[in-house]
């Protein structure tokens, strides 16, 4: 019976903070790989800009082969898109196949006035890094050189 | 760090100021950047071959300061095109930029003299007013970090490394994989010299307009400029057998800074037979240590000493103990005024997050792997 209600709990969750003690780190979950990707995507930016009051307007293709981890390239590649143009992922449509991402997200461009910048997030890292499914449930462990 | 010919009392009701124009003319990057220093791809390879040569070539700063940064502020063996495009890409705006963690440009004074000695010849007095600037590579840096350890996945798995962890992986030095990996590291290291170097002189031009007389009179000039978390390829005395051999090795200081005695030769003339300055930034609310490097860091520590406090809360716990206050306010209190880019970095940053630097020079001193010189106590910094 407890066990069912923590597993419901963390149907809701997407991500929750987990203790580190340089760094930060996020523990993610998703009902599917697709699901997990954009919640870990709001997790990390969670932690770099507030953009509430700015909503999306610009959309990118994303192709990314998992070279090394998927998840861990897909979210170094938004870390390179925000650090070299300010894009911020607000909605993502993406496909995941063979350890291949495509599709498209769409976000807006950081702007002084509307956006808050929270910290500088350098990568996400391979350390402690995990993605495991259990009973219908992904639940991916990353930490953030920050 | 930069010393200059100010005291306390000269500066005495401009702190304020002098905080509020480095803020304006230092961007944190976080977001923001000189619109007057923008790189073309071309241009941001010399950057990454020559270092702080670039920086003052380009009109910022001067000839002498080179004298006085490690490897005088340009790795001979960095190579631009084992650097990504993307990394170029990051790396183009973000030249003159502060960054945000725990980078910061701090304005402090001398508190207390240690070792009278080593302190005159590092141009060090009581109540002397200092400038400490803490960046990097920035973006560039953390890139080719990125680029490299995909990389080294593959490598490890190729020379049957076991890892640990796969943040771990890693190559023989000698292996194809190993060399581009040192040439790429040392094209970030030459960018955060020109990086530091961009901002010594800005610092200059601030305290100019502030006291309204040139850079000379206001004497800002390099103590030193020191590297940290990098590898280098040095010569080290290693015991084979019961004999002590010279033998070239890869000194990785992670977390620590390089502290040579004297007597090294690629220490700068005025430093040679004293040792070299070694620094330790504490928090921005307690202080700062300048020390110097020892024979008995080279016998050792391969000629190291730690490069800062090292952190007692995690990020979370520090956000946690912060509910409810005002950092700046708490920092503003206790006479230093900190200008930050974002509220998060400073409750990351606050002083009670990192063990007293205090107590941690007192280690390094005791175990004779650097010596105390001096003390510097904050005035105001700027943060990202």
């Amino acid at each position: 019976m407890k066990n069912k209600k923590v597993q419901q709990k963390k149907e809701e969750l997407k991500f929750k903070p987990i203790e580190h003690e340089a760094d930060v780190g996020l523990e993610v979950y998703g009902k599917t790989l697709e699901e997990l990707f954009s919640n870990a995507a709001h997790g990390v930016f969670q932690f770099i800009v507030d953009a509430e009051k700015k909503g999306a307007e610009k959309g990118k293709k994303l192709n990314i082969e998992g070279n090394g981890e998927l998840l861990i390239n897909f979210l170094n590649e938004l870390i390179y898109l925000w650090d070299t143009e300010g894009f911020i992922p607000k909605e993502f449509s993406i496909k995941i196949d063979n350890n291949r991402l495509t599709g498209t997200v769409v976000g807006c461009v950081f702007d002084p006035e509307k956006c808050t910048i929270k910290q500088e997030v350098k990568a996400v890292t391979y350390h402690k890094f995990s993605l495991k499914e259990d009973n219908g449930l992904y639940k991916a462990q990353i930490i953030l050189d920050v | 760090m930069l010393r200059s010919v100010l005291s306390v009392k000269d500066i005495k009701g401009k702190i304020k100021d002098i905080i509020d124009l480095l803020y304006i003319n230092i961007p944190s990057g976080v977001g923001s950047h000189r619109k007057d220093l923008k790189l073309s791809r071309d241009e941001l390879k010399k950057v990454l071959k020559k270092g702080a040569r670039w920086a003052v070539e380009n009109g910022f700063g001067e000839k002498e300061d080179l004298e006085y940064i490690e490897d005088t502020g340009e790795m001979d063996h960095a190579d631009p095109e084992c650097v990504s495009d993307k990394a170029f890409d990051r790396g183009r705006d973000q030249l003159g930029t502060v960054g945000s963690g725990n980078h910061f440009v701090e304005v402090g004074y001398i508190k207390e003299i240690y070792d009278r000695e080593a302190a005159e010849r590092f141009g060090l007095f009581e109540n002397q007013i200092t400038i400490m600037i803490h960046t990097g590579s920035r973006g560039l840096g953390y890139q080719i970090c990125d680029d490299y350890i995909r990389e080294m996945m593959k490598a490890s798995e190729r020379y049957g490394i076991y890892l640990p962890d796969r943040q771990l992986c890693c190559a023989p030095i000698e292996s194809p994989e190993g060399k581009r990996y040192l040439s790429a590291m040392a094209a970030a290291a030459n960018y955060a010299f020109a990086n530091r170097q961009i901002i010594t002189h800005w610092v200059r031009e601030t305290f100019e307009e502030i006291f309204r007389m040139g850079a000379n009179k206001i004497g800002l000039s390099l103590v030193y400029d020191v590297c940290h978390n990098i590898a280098k390829i040095e010569k080290h005395k290693i015991k084979e057998g019961k004999k002590e051999k010279e033998t070239l090795v890869c000194v990785h200081r992670k977390g620590a800074t390089r502290s040579f005695g004297s007597g090294e030769d690629v220490l700068p003339h005025r430093y040679k037979d004293i040792g070299q300055p070694v620094l330790i930034p504490g928090d921005m609310g307690r202080s700062s240590y300048v020390l110097c490097g020892t024979k008995k860091a080279m016998e050792e520590t391969f000629g190291s000493t730690c490069h800062g406090a090292g952190r007692v809360l995690s990020r979370n716990q520090a956000i946690k103990a912060s509910k409810g206050r005002s950092i700046s306010k708490e920092m503003e209190e206790k006479g230093i005024i900190v200008r930050a880019a974002s509220k998060s970095t400073l409750v990351e940053e606050m002083p009670e997050a990192y063990k007293d630097v205090s107590k941690v020079v007192q280690v390094v001193h005791n175990a004779g792997i650097s010596r105390l010189v001096a003390k510097i106590i904050p005035l105001g910094c700027i943060k990202g």
